[in-house]
């Protein structure tokens, strides 16, 4: 039997670095929720709806802070993320189609 | 040099499909002299040097994992440098590679080469030149489909999220017959020269064979082929920012050629006719969408441009002789998405410039 040798045509994937969680640190009487809206048809609507939700499940008021991306294909800007995290208390980011 | 495996050959193929490295083809086992004949082509000092680099994935591809990947592809030393040139366009910012490479929607790499080396590296731009038979096209088309795969982790059900796909995303790669005088080959007009060969790379759709056979008139052909370019179904239809590959038979193009027309004509009559009523969308049960990232709000005469203006249209002529037959590839997304992007070849053995320690603008590369 003939043995042949080959490249490895794919990267291995290097093992994580552990990055620990940021403290938790007490909410704020009305907590600012960042909304990120990727820029599809009901995009801020679902997400809107998402926060009432919420409110409506843990008793609170919630500031929102709106961001819409102008496509969907292009993630926000560092700046844009910069912002949003000293902003917010939390993040939705997630949309899917 | 980069990992090596070793197999007993009779079962290369075998543990290549089981690790998910093919495209659910037989591959060419990339052994290492393969893989250093591609290398050679591109006169690679570096093998890990970087062709670029996709930082929403946090993983580049190297000229060794692309020539690895070309090798499994099939390609040929001759083919290398178009891959190459294609890849390095692959990573123009505005082809948006990441998204094309996980949307939904499902793209192909639409790769046109035009100029002198598609011809020498056995490219077909005649017959079936989007079909089966000429190593060259498919092999080259396959490399890219490969790299993104292996090199960039585009996984089927994984990061690419296709809900369909279709059969040019495993390759869909041809070359651009030269055009009847006095029109210019896409190179050219891409303002490179008629020795340059580009690679210009598109998120595509599959392609849409167009039938125009009972007429010689150059405006009838191009009306009815921007009815079919703007149907309600497309999804850039309407949208202000489609694009797509025209190509044009030998008929077709003739047709327009002695009526006068040019390539410009050609673009600009693409993108008007293919305006679409808004109201005719909405009778055919199409939502307009507003206060989203596609603003579909009619122009005062009540139409939506369904096209991002007459450059959208990338015309090339390609195809053979039959009984009138062009072909539309439409973009798979609107430009605000991913932009087409052409990148200069680097023929074996032209010297790189020295830039000295720190880089510098390659002129060729961008006319």
């Amino acid at each position: 039997m003939t043995r042949i040798q080959v490249l490895r045509p794919d990267v291995e994937e290097l093992e994580a670095a552990s990055i620990p969680r940021a403290p938790r640190s007490p909410l704020p009487e009305r907590p600012v929720i960042g909304l990120i809206a990727n820029g599809k048809p009901l995009a801020v609507e679902l997400l809107t709806a998402l926060v009432d939700e919420l409110a409506g499940r843990t008793g609170r008021r919630f500031e929102v802070e709106l961001l819409k991306k102008p496509s969907a294909g292009h993630s926000i800007t560092q700046g844009e993320a910069q912002r949003m995290a000293a902003r917010c208390h939390m993040l939705v980011s997630g949309l899917g189609d | 040099m980069g990992s090596l495996l070793e197999f007993e050959e009779a079962a290369v193929q075998e543990a290549f499909f089981a690790r998910g490295w093919t495209d659910g083809l037989p591959v060419v086992p990339p052994t290492p002299e393969r893989v250093a004949a591609l290398l050679e082509a591109v006169d690679a000092q570096e093998p890990d040097l970087l062709i670029g680099y996709l930082a929403a994935r946090k993983r580049g591809v190297t000229l060794e994992q692309a020539a690895t990947n070309a090798v499994m592809a099939g390609c040929l030393p001759e083919h290398f440098p178009i891959v190459v040139a294609a890849l390095e366009a692959m990573f123009d910012p505005g082809f948006n590679l990441h998204t094309v490479l996980s949307s939904t929607g499902g793209a192909a790499i639409c790769t046109v080469v035009s100029g002198p080396l598609a011809a020498e590296a056995g490219m077909n731009a005649r017959g079936n030149c989007l079909g089966h038979g000429v190593r060259a096209n498919l092999v080259i088309g396959r490399a890219l489909r490969l790299v993104a795969a292996n090199a960039l982790a585009s996984v089927p059900g994984q990061s690419d999220a296709s809900s369909f796909g279709h059969p040019g995303k495993i390759s869909l790669c041809f070359a651009e017959d030269p055009p009847p005088a006095p029109w210019q080959p896409l190179a050219v007009r891409a303002g490179y020269t008629a020795t340059d060969t580009t690679v210009t790379v598109l998120g595509t759709e599959g392609p849409h064979q167009f039938a125009q056979q009972l007429t010689q008139d150059p405006r009838a052909v191009l009306r009815s082929f921007a009815a079919s370019i703007r149907h309600p179904a497309w999804f850039c239809t309407g949208k202000a920012g489609g694009y797509g590959v025209l190509v044009l038979g030998p008929e077709h193009a003739g047709f327009c050629v002695a009526g006068g027309l040019t390539q410009d004509d050609v673009c600009h009559a693409i993108h008007d006719l293919a305006r679409v009523d808004a109201s005719e969308l909405q009778a055919l049960g199409v939502v307009l969408e507003a206060g989203s990232q596609h603003d579909m709000t009619p122009a005062a005469d009540g139409k939506l441009d369904s096209l991002a203006g007459p450059e959208a249209v990338t015309l090339v002529t390609a195809g053979a002789e039959g009984a009138g037959w062009s072909t539309w590839i439409p973009g798979w997304a609107p430009v605000r998405h991913s932009t087409p992007a052409t990148r200069r070849v680097r023929p074996t053995g032209e010297a790189l410039p020295d830039c000295g320690p720190d880089g510098c603008l390659v002129p060729w590369m961008r006319p």
